[in-house]
């Protein structure tokens, strides 16, 4: 069996310096460079639309519709749209972003804030310092930290409980929204109902999990550790009952970023040494597609409609690939 | 400097871990700036958690959160190892990476975790290599609390004096020679393992600073410092340094299960582990090293590839160790 898929690269542009967050706008693709260069690109020509600096390097992005929010690492807090920029600063610097249903949360300290549409006062999230944020089912959103992680009402911006876990570091959405996915420093995975309790706990991983993503369909969980990925099935009801995963070897580096397509079940992983990889999880155990770039890949981000694919690395190369989905042949 | 290295064949990047308090973001801001200037030209990174105290020119200046204990609930390990790994990865994975970082840790900060953070994470040991620990201590302050009657210095502090590969004393020019003897007598009683300097009474070049390759291979213990302190004058808990040394072969099975046995037994308390054993089956020596319930060996070949000795010698820094019960554990492990 196999999988026909075309990957082809678009474009492929050399930046100054390096991008470690990737988000898309409905205007096109949001760069956040190191160098504190936030630059709005036309992925179909790589023409620039707008160009924005903030005073330190970016350490989150979230975009919602039009609009985008880039925190940096010195606290400050910058908001575009419509060509309207405007900025905040808080003490501490901005840890994680996320946009949930057309709400952004963006996390600092032990505070949770909503930015877009409105800011308001920070929420304290009792969950220690905040280290990840994702969306959970309908406005709900989920903040991990280092004492376990809380459901938060993006609406009411209050909290709707509170679990205590390992220190979090990344969560994943599942798009049918029956469950969160919620990797910690320790290397475990924890399966959770929104809003309530834990539904698994998926252990064994070596080290931190911090590269956790669902496939579009919902059917698998796919967790990078090392220079592997794992895939879980899950189940209709958002369950992980294989007592093992299936391990997907591709790459010979540890793996750096991965990403899922929200429209088709197939994700992209990048490693330390350039080498990309694409996957489809459901049904093969080997990649269906292969890319380079040079240096470390930081950060990769699908495009909406699941039709590209942008790419980019420590040598601040950046490269948007065009994606044809297809069949098993 | 570091075109030179061992560890350069194996891009990794050497980190110089600065501890103290305001004398250690000075020292930092002028090392980088010594070294960006010097002989041989490098660019250096200083991952810090507050701002340069002085100008530091083009130096890349990498301010992570303050990891006070106090700040947040939460494990303070863990928010070291996230902010501390992110910072230096986003210094590192760069067009133009610096060839050298330099972490500043405050005077609340844990040595040890950063330590154990630069040793285990996997992100670390892709990126970087430890190269050394200096504790700057300021003779005043220090001269003060003992003439008061203080303990020489907190938990932490004495932790951070104890797995320092260099200890500089600043202000020893503004205290009397007896205040400043007391101070070293108890600084070389904390530490068995580095240098301690006054510079302000005796220069030293920014060669004693970096390219130390500290923690790797035998530990330099001399055998003068083979004496753990048994009463401490103020009553506070102070570390204990426990050398473990062997002239003859390790039994590999043995040695491996010694290792195991001491983590398992006194992992939390471990602040730092580092040797050199000779093992039946291995022409060259194995080296280890760790802090807490982590430890790694390699081959002393990665390192020194024409040294063959068989003396084994093993360091191990900690609180609460039992000195006598550990060696003759260690020398129970000798190969018959």
């Amino acid at each position: 069996m196999d999988v026909v898929t075309s990957v082809e690269i678009v474009w492929r542009h050399s930046m100054p310096d390096a991008a470690r967050h990737l988000a898309w706008t409905d205007l096109g693709l949001v760069i956040a460079r190191d160098d504190g260069h936030i630059v709005l690109v036309d992925d179909s020509t790589a023409g620039v639309r707008h160009v924005l600096d903030v005073s330190a390097p970016p350490t989150a992005l979230a975009a919602a519709g039009e609009a985008m929010v880039v925190g940096g690492l010195d606290g400050s807090l910058t908001h575009l749209a419509r060509g309207v920029r405007t900025s905040w600063h808080v003490a501490e610097p901005i840890v994680a972003a996320a946009c949930v249903r057309g709400t952004v949360i963006v996390g600092h300290g032990t505070s949770a804030r909503a930015v877009v549409p409105h800011p308001i006062d920070a929420l304290e999230g009792g969950v220690g310092s905040v280290t990840a944020i994702g969306c959970a089912a309908g406005r709900l959103a989920v903040i991990g930290g280092t004492t376990g992680l809380a459901w938060v009402d993006t609406g009411l911006l209050v909290v709707d409980g509170r679990i205590d876990l390992p220190t979090i570091v990344s969560v994943a959405h599942d798009p049918r929204e029956r469950v969160v996915a919620c990797g910690d420093l320790g290397g475990s995975i924890h399966v959770l109902r929104p809003g309530t309790g834990e539904a698994n706990e998926l252990t064994g991983y070596p080290d931190r999990v911090d590269l956790i993503a669902f496939a579009a369909s919902g059917r698998a969980l796919c967790a990078c550790a090392s220079d592997e990925m794992t895939v879980w099935p899950v189940d209709d009801d958002g369950g992980v009952e294989e007592p093992e995963p299936r391990r997907l070897v591709g790459h010979d580096e540890p793996i750096t970023a991965l990403a899922a397509s929200e429209v088709d079940d197939l994700v992209v992983t990048g490693d330390a040494s350039g080498l990309v990889r694409v996957w489809a999880p459901l049904l093969l155990d080997r990649p269906v597609a292969t890319l380079r770039t040079e240096g470390v890949v930081l950060a990769i981000s699908w495009r909406p409609d699941g039709r590209g694919v942008a790419i980019s690395s420590s040598s601040g190369t950046l490269l948007f690939a065009d994606v044809r989905p297809g069949a098993v042949a | 400097m570091s075109n030179d290295l061992p560890w350069a064949d194996r891009g990794l990047t050497p980190v110089t871990v600065i501890a103290g308090g305001h004398e250690a973001a000075v020292l930092a801001a002028r090392l980088a700036l010594g070294l960006r200037d010097g002989v041989c030209p490098e660019q250096v990174a200083v991952v810090a958690e507050a701002p340069a105290p002085e100008s530091v020119g083009e130096i890349a200046w990498c301010v992570v959160r303050p990891v006070e204990g106090a700040r947040t609930e939460g494990c303070d390990c863990c928010r070291v190892r996230l902010d501390l790994v992110g910072a230096i990865r986003l210094v590192l994975e760069r067009p133009t990476p610096p060839q050298r970082v330099l972490v500043v840790a405050s005077e609340s900060s844990d040595v040890s975790t950063i330590a154990q953070t630069l040793l285990s994470e996997p992100a670390m040991q892709r990126l970087v290599d430890l190269d050394g620990v200096v504790v700057t201590v300021d003779a005043v302050a220090q001269a003060t609390r003992v003439a008061l009657g203080l303990p020489f210095d907190d938990e932490m502090g004495l932790a951070r004096l104890a797995v320092a590969d260099r200890v500089l004393v600043s202000r020893a020019d503004d205290v009397t020679d007896d205040a400043l003897g007391t101070v070293m007598r108890s600084l070389r009683t904390i530490n068995r393992f580095g240098f301690i300097a006054a510079p302000a009474l005796s220069p030293i070049d920014m060669s004693a600073i970096v390219d130390l390759r500290a923690w790797h291979g035998a530990p330099p213990l001399g055998s003068d410092r083979m004496v753990e302190p048994v009463v401490v004058a103020d009553g506070t808990r102070w570390p204990v340094t426990v050398r473990c040394e062997m002239d003859g072969f390790c039994d590999a099975d043995a040695v491996d299960g010694w290792f195991d046995h001491l983590i398992a037994q006194h992992g939390s308390r471990i602040l730092r582990l580092q040797g050199a054993v000779a093992v039946v089956g291995h022409e060259h020596r194995v080296c280890c090293r760790g802090v807490r319930s982590f430890a790694i060996s390699h081959s002393e070949t990665e390192h020194r590839a024409d040294e063959r000795s068989p003396l084994s010698i093993v360091a191990v820094v900690g609180y609460g160790l039992d000195a006598d019960a550990v060696r003759a554990e260690f020398e129970a492990t000798r190969a018959r």
